[in-house]
């Protein structure tokens, strides 16, 4: 019996080993915050860790809310899609790097326009020295192209600044070592992004709650963001054409993902995004399918 | 600051003779590569050794040192590197200060199950062309899911003791920036560079067990997945055709012929000695991962070197408790049998073999102190040294262990409390010691009777691969109970010191007796009931709040008085088979009742709750008293 014991106590073990190991190490892109192709994350790549993901997201919009919040429907739908790639690198175990472009495809039912879509370079800083989940993010956007639909992203096709504060409410990993993470988990971040031309300054924000499903290689997040502009503030005008990046504008919208870690290293993620309210902004309705990889140097 | 404990308990072996041949021409050619003052040191007492032994004297020497690392770091990076995240893999600029020099490298985190304790294990990489006493890597291990600080010592110990092919084990205190940070275990890192120094030659074939996969178990249906199941560390490529012609030889060779199988390809020692120490320290985490094979084309042979001994010495995992509670858990076991740990047809064959089996025995009489064993020796070494004893004589004899731990108790014990950083939780620092010599007291009495002790039938007590499976399959999902009458009795002499009370056919020791006082030679006699609810109690006590076990002692001589003190143990071997009641939260709160003329009568009892063990003290019995003892909290 002493032998069986312990036979099976090593299958078990391993199988049980593994899975931890998996949930502690792997970096979930549910982590990584998709909105409007930009990326900010509350996690800090390991030094010499690299994450490599990439994407594609596709958007439509029957309508769009006036400066006075009420909706108002376009005469044709328009639609947008993005492939981006994204990657980061931990640079040392106080800063990492990251990088992410996109092509994006416009189509507002009149006219269409794509290309290579603004690059993104930054470095991310760790708020907590000894915690992850804790971090700080400074940003360059560095636009490739004039955009003549922009009615998706105000701003697009402009230098920017980005900077932002990320917070995800995890246990201290030392006062209960080896507990998996809770049944939820929540998050936050807060920040603000300056763009050339007066157009495209925004605050936004978001909070998070994410708990995982079926077993612990799944996960489910559910988010509500917000933005407004600071910028664009001038008065008049029709909105009858859709939103107007010359006015002040406003959005709150939702999301649901689902990931799933196929390896310690690798994972996919689907998400659904719905705007629930805004002013001067598209009301768009958002499907994402992403997959995203990590390797050490 | 640096403190040495002399044991002279411990010998040197043929393999230790190479060694420190090797390290004489190493400190002759290249004293520069292989500073050393340890080393040198090292030395002096082993020629003084020899000096001893020319003469036919049976001194022997060991030493327990520990040292003083100092490392010198940027003051945030060694805060931390020790605080950061468990599976965060950054590492860090280092400088070990050795001798006033600095060698530059870089330092990380490493393990896998110490990492989530602040008290982490470290690895320093020295930078390309350093070396820190010959080594380019410093590996230190935290110890810190073994609160007793010794199990990896102990067992390197015991390995090196013997002869066996292992890496330098020293204990260090880690200072960084000067403060003290802990007690680590500095074990050299193995690889071919060990090799050589060891003169094996460093052009061989290393492998090591794949950890995940479980597989490294030699058996006929993984000899054709070597891939999976071993790691080739050198030469690094995917040339397993030396591994695979041993383990289809090692599954082809008749047992019968598994000695000259063995002599030819193995250095046999390594087999024995690996067997033996699995015995010795009950591990059953290995034969089919935790050890290394390498190939020394200088010797044409295979040796085996042993690894990872966190579970032992009555460290159990268990079967069903979640991570991490399967391997950090209250289970302890003295009692499993000589061999165990998964099959693997090096360590099924090697038993049944009656030459090597033979060979196994004597080695585990030598450890026991039972027979000494010589070194099988060279043309030369007859010359000047005769009848060599082994290293490793009576290391296990309880005097001797415990000694041993004592030592290392008061050294550790010492400044512990000024540890930067804690490992795991459990039971202070002397209980984990004192079950660690529990241990030793009573695995040492079981071993002895199983392997060495016939049956009152005249048979043997244990065989290789005696095993009876269970009459229906185990449910992995319900308690396990097996309810047993243990019947010992032994004669005390009034001059008896102490005595084990051992159930005769299942060679079981079941309570231990220090003789306080006795007034004639007389007739002792233990029953023990097992896993069974007491039914009798005191009044206010549950039975779920009770040990399931109980216990009568008495005397068969008329008019005998005696006084002892007692120690009795309980089972607790997994969650699925134990006698703690259900109600027992704390096992702390565990005090032993006597029934004596019909009273329940509670006595003062300590207890140690990782060893299992209640212990009284000054209990006084007449042979006309039945003493029933059962064990609850209150």
């Amino acid at each position: 019996m002493n032998k069986n014991l312990i036979s099976h106590r090593d299958a078990e073990a391993q199988r049980k080993t593994y899975l931890f190991i998996i949930l502690s190490v792997s970096v979930p892109l549910w982590l990584i915050i998709f909105y409007s192709n930009v990326y900010a994350s509350a996690w800090m790549q390991t030094e010499g860790d690299s994450l490599i993901a990439t994407g594609t997201s596709y958007s439509i919009a029957d309508s769009f809310w006036k400066r006075d919040g009420k909706l108002a429907q376009y005469s044709t739908r328009h639609k947008q899609g993005v492939y981006y790639l994204y990657g980061e690198y931990g640079y040392s175990y106080y800063y990492n790097i990251f990088a992410s472009t996109g092509w994006t495809y416009s189509d507002n039912g009149t006219s269409t326009d794509s290309g290579v879509d603004d690059v993104k370079i930054g470095i991310r800083g760790r708020l907590n020295l000894f915690r992850n989940g804790r971090t700080w993010e400074i940003a360059a956007i560095l636009p490739t192209r004039k955009w003549y639909l922009s009615d998706y992203r105000p701003g697009q096709g402009k230098y920017g600044l980005e900077a932002g504060i990320f917070y995800r409410f995890r246990p201290n990993p030392y006062e209960n070592p080896f507990a998996e993470y809770p049944h939820s988990i929540w998050g936050g971040g807060l920040g603000t992004t300056l763009r050339s031309g007066g157009v495209g300054g925004e605050v936004w924000g978001y909070g998070n709650w994410q708990k995982n499903l079926f077993s612990p290689l799944w996960k489910i997040e559910i988010k509500l963001s917000a933005l407004s502009s600071f910028a664009g503030a001038e008065t008049g005008s029709v909105d009858i054409y859709g939103p107007n990046d010359s006015f002040h504008y406003d959005q709150i919208s939702s999301d649901i993902s689902l990931s799933y870690s196929l390896s310690r290293t690798t994972g996919i993620n689907l998400s659904y995004k719905q705007d629930l309210w805004g002013r001067n902004i598209n009301k768009n309705e958002t499907v994402h399918a992403g997959i995203y990889t990590t390797w050490k140097k | 600051m640096e403190e040495i404990i002399r044991f002279w308990n411990t010998n040197f072996t043929n393999i230790q003779m190479a060694r420190i041949k090797t390290k004489i021409k190493t400190s002759i050619f290249s004293i520069s590569s292989y500073s050393c003052n340890s080393f040198i040191r090292v030395i002096r007492v082993q020629v003084l050794f020899f000096g001893l032994t020319v003469g036919g004297l049976q001194a022997e020497a060991s030493e327990i040192q520990f040292k003083t690392l100092e490392l010198e770091m940027d003051s945030r990076d060694a805060e931390v590197l020790f605080r950061k995240e468990p599976y965060d893999t950054s590492s860090f600029p280092v400088a070990v200060v050795d001798e006033g020099k600095r060698i530059h490298g870089r330092v990380e985190v490493i393990g896998q199950f110490s990492r989530n304790f602040l008290k982490k294990s470290i690895l320093i990489k020295l930078d390309e062309g350093q070396r820190w006493q010959g080594n380019k890597k410093i590996s230190l291990k935290s110890m810190s899911t073994d609160l007793s600080y010794m199990r990896e010592w102990l067992t390197w110990n015991l390995i090196s003791s013997l002869g066996m092919v292992s890496p330098r084990v020293e204990y260090y205190r880690l200072n960084i920036n000067k403060q003290f940070i802990g007690f680590f275990l500095f074990i050299e890192w193995i690889d071919t560079s060990m090799f050589d120094r060891l003169g094996l030659g460093k052009d061989g074939e290393f492998y090591n067990t794949n950890d995940e996969t479980y597989c490294g178990d030699m058996s006929p249906d993984n000899q054709n997945r070597l891939q999976e199941c071993w790691a080739k560390l050198s030469p690094k490529d995917k040339d397993y055709t030396s591994l695979k012609k041993l383990i289809e030889g090692i599954n082809e060779t008749p047992v019968e012929d598994f000695d000259k199988f063995l002599t030819k390809h193995f250095d046999v020692d390594s087999v024995i000695n690996w067997l033996v120490v699995n015995t010795i320290i009950s591990n059953g985490d290995t034969y089919n991962k935790n050890y290394f094979l390498y190939f020394s084309k200088k010797t044409g042979k295979w040796v085996v070197i042993p690894w990872d001994f966190d579970l032992s010495f009555g460290r159990n995992a268990d079967p069903v408790l979640p991570f991490p509670r399967n391997i950090l858990n209250d289970n302890y076991t003295y009692f499993y049998p000589p061999e165990l740990g998964s099959p693997n047809p090096l360590k099924e064959k090697t038993l049944k073999n009656k030459q090597l089996f033979n060979a196994f025995k004597n080695r585990i009489s030598h450890v026991f102190g039972i027979t000494m064993e010589r070194e099988s020796q060279g043309f030369f070494e007859k010359l000047f040294i005769k009848d060599k004893p082994l290293g490793g004589f009576a290391w296990f004899r309880p005097d001797e262990f415990q000694s041993r731990v004592t030592a290392l108790e008061n050294i550790v014990g010492r400044d512990l409390t000024k540890e930067r950083y804690p490992g795991s939780k459990g039971e202070p620092f002397e209980q984990q010691v004192e079950a660690l010599q529990l241990y030793n007291q009573w695995r040492y009495v079981l071993l002895k009777k199983l392997i060495f002790d016939p049956t009152p039938f005249n048979t043997a007590h244990w065989l290789p691969y005696f095993i009876f499976p269970p009459l229906s399959p185990v449910d992995m999902t319900k308690r396990q109970t097996i309810p047993l009458i243990l019947s010992t009795t032994a004669e005390v002499l009034p001059t008896d010191k102490s005595v084990v009370l051992m159930e005769e056919l299942l060679a079981r020791p079941v309570g231990m007796l220090d003789i306080q006082s006795l007034n004639k030679p007389a007739r002792v006699r233990l029953e023990v009931e097992t896993e069974r609810v007491p039914e009798s109690l005191p009044a206010g006590i549950h039975p779920s709040k009770c040990i399931q076990r109980i216990w009568y002692l008495d005397i068969k001589t008329p008019d005998t008085i005696l006084k002892v003190n007692m120690q009795l143990d309980y089972l607790q071997e997994s969650s699925l088979h134990h006698e703690i009641g259900e109600q027992i939260t704390d096992e702390r709160g565990l005090s032993l009742w006597v029934m004596q003329n019909y009273k329940w009568r509670k006595l003062k009892t300590s207890i140690n709750t990782l060893a299992n063990v209640l212990k009284t003290e000054a209990l006084e019995l007449t042979s006309s008293d039945l003493l029933r003892f059962i064990a609850c909290e209150e």
